[in-house]
């Protein structure tokens, strides 16, 4: 495992080539079974980044819905494949300017959708699509008969078997935190505005934030001070003073006000999950702070407004994708044919399932009775979390109601599936920071996430919180033998 | 609730099999119960609603002209393309 400060002091010392191909051969050797990559290269290799630069050589693993220049990008959908991004993702352009260099690109589910990564398009013995990309979906590193999680799981399973340094995904409901947690590694998802979004291929605008997946708690805070800002090509991006997060870390908990929801454990949530989850509240007791129940009355919710609204803008989001401007074009006798060809072949199951949700939940007559209701309901999410914020200064509680679960497990029940999301969503409904650290392991050797969640924009505390927990512990000193 | 799925896949531009209607319909249905939840929750027509999670702001720039040359970069991957254009199938039919 290299850590993001000794992967860019190894490059600085022999060269960036050197790591690269060590990665590359751990890829050879592991990828086959993990699955975490696409087979694709950019067109143009990148140019020998400058020495001087001070992430000189680092490596970054990209989720395939952010994109590169001249590098395919797919979003692990059939209909942009051939896709090639004339321009550079804001957080891309950020990471090449300090030196870094795009490694690999990773599979997901397919738009983001999904909480597994099963939902990839790639994820088919579909002999259009085999010849050019890898056949199985990505499993989890420490059990491969497993999930990583979803939807940002190849960015998970590459950095948990140690097939990358870092990576980066998004968030929209869970998908950099949730497939951490289950990987047993750190994810965190930055206050909405905090990241520029332009490049991200969007799925929800209201909630889509880009965030580091990573071995510690530090290189999450090095990857984010590199990727946060405001950004003139991003509307939604705020302009706040990016701190040092990196040289924030340390200082500790003492007195720190930690709130317990108590909604957030009720039947559903693993017993051993519960188990790990209170013995870190302990921990941080330990470690000098108060640690409070407290109240989010509106949490059975979240998962209700969390689909109406998430749908509703990724059925707006996902109709620019019709086969005129990029991607695969299926013939029509006329313009509305060859639309619906294109988006009937292009979409996969659970694209479509979302696609005619969204499009229901908006239309006339059924408007005012989901849509507008669920965003009522969000309100209420809000008002919730300005309540408990003001008895504690972080919210701790369970990343996913449980550790990873079994490749097609959940597959034939779309709801269950929704419902791994419940702990993730009202970050995102609400627009906080939240990050994942492992805090142990079930019976059966699977990683377990805490997730702390702080008011918007005090990343530096919920990093030094994070950083203080995670090197009292030694979970994420622990690597998968794959 | 039963979701109306042949207007709404119109209204999406998605074209679905006869088979996908009948899953989709089961599931969404499904799906749909769980958000009925929502309904349950008194008082809601005193709520404003929420669309955006912070509270933000217009943004105003200066409209200014910046020539990126895209147009040739653009089309370089476009399904089909005729000089600088995006090509398409007729729109308006002949006898209409």
């Amino acid at each position: 495992m290299w850590t993001i400060e000794e992967a860019v002091l190894r490059a600085k010392k022999e060269g960036s080539s050197a790591l690269r191909a060590e990665l590359e051969t751990r890829v050879q050797a592991l990828d086959p079974k993990v699955g975490a990559y696409l087979n694709t290269d950019p067109l143009v290799p990148s140019p020998e980044p400058l020495r001087s630069a001070p992430f000189y050589g680092l490596p970054i693993s990209l989720k395939d819905n952010i994109c590169v220049k001249d590098w395919e990008t797919t979003c692990s959908s059939e209909i942009l494949l051939g896709h090639i991004p004339p321009y550079d993702a804001t957080v891309v352009e950020k990471l090449k300017k300090n030196g870094a260099y795009i490694f690999r690109k990773c599979d997901m589910d397919e738009f983001a959708f999904g909480s597994s990564s099963e939902n990839s398009a790639f994820n088919l013995k579909s002999s259009r699509l085999k010849k050019k990309f890898k056949t199985g979906p990505v499993s989890n590193p420490w059990d491969l008969t497993c999930v990583p999680g979803g939807s940002s799981g190849g960015s998970a399973a590459c950095v948990a078997a140690q097939e990358a340094v870092c990576a980066l995904g998004s968030d929209t409901g869970g998908s950099i935190r949730q497939p951490a947690a289950l990987s047993g590694i750190v994810g965190l998802k930055p206050t909405y505005g905090r990241v520029s979004r332009y490049g991200l291929i969007a799925f929800g605008s209201s909630l889509d934030q880009i965030g580091p997946l990573t071995h510690t708690v530090k290189d999450a805070a090095l990857l984010l001070e590199l990727i946060a800002g405001h950004d003139p090509k991003d509307s939604t991006s705020i302009n706040v003073p990016v701190p040092r997060y990196s040289r924030e870390l340390e200082g500790g908990v003492k007195g720190l006000r930690i709130g317990i929801p108590e909604e957030y454990f009720v039947p559903g949530l693993d017993p051993e999950v519960k188990e790990k989850v209170l013995q870190a509240a302990e921990q941080f007791k330990k470690l000098g702070a108060q640690v409070r129940s407290i109240r989010l009355p509106h949490t059975k919710y979240a998962v209700p407004v969390y689909y109406v609204v998430a749908t509703a803008e990724a059925s707006s989001n996902l109709a620019r994708f019709d086969g005129v401007e990029y991607g695969i074009r299926a013939a029509g006798d006329n313009l509305s044919d060859m639309y619906r060809n294109t988006r009937e072949k292009g979409f996969g199951t659970e694209a479509k399932r979302r696609i005619i949700l969204g499009t229901f939940v908006l239309s006339s007559g059924y408007y005012d009775a989901y849509y507008l209701k669920a965003q009522k309901v969000r309100t209420l999410f809000k008002q919730d979390h300005e309540r408990a914020f003001q008895e504690a200064d972080l919210i701790l509680g369970p990343t996913s109601p449980t550790t990873a679960f079994k490749a097609g497990a959940k597959t034939a029940d779309p709801l269950s599936m929704y419902l791994s999301d419940i702990y993730t969503i009202s970050a995102n409904l609400t627009g906080l920071p939240a990050i994942s650290v492992p805090c142990g392991f079930d019976s059966k050797g699977l990683p377990i996430g805490l997730q702390l969640t702080a008011k918007a924009f005090e990343e530096s505390l919920l990093l030094r919180a994070a950083h203080t927990y995670e090197q009292s512990t030694d979970f994420h000193t622990k690597r998968p033998k794959i | 609730m039963k979701i109306p799925i042949q207007k709404i896949a119109e209204l999406a531009n998605i074209r679905l099999t006869p088979e996908e209607e009948g899953t989709l319909s089961k599931e969404l249905e499904k799906i749909l119960t769980h958000v009925e939840e929502i309904n349950k929750l008194p008082g809601l027509d005193k709520v404003e609603p929420t669309s955006h999670p912070l509270a933000s702001e217009n943004v105003y720039r200066e409209d200014t002209v910046l020539d990126q040359g895209t147009a040739k970069e653009v089309l370089k991957h476009a399904p089909d393309k005729h000089g600088n254009y995006f090509k398409v199938p007729k729109v308006i039919d002949g006898n209409q």
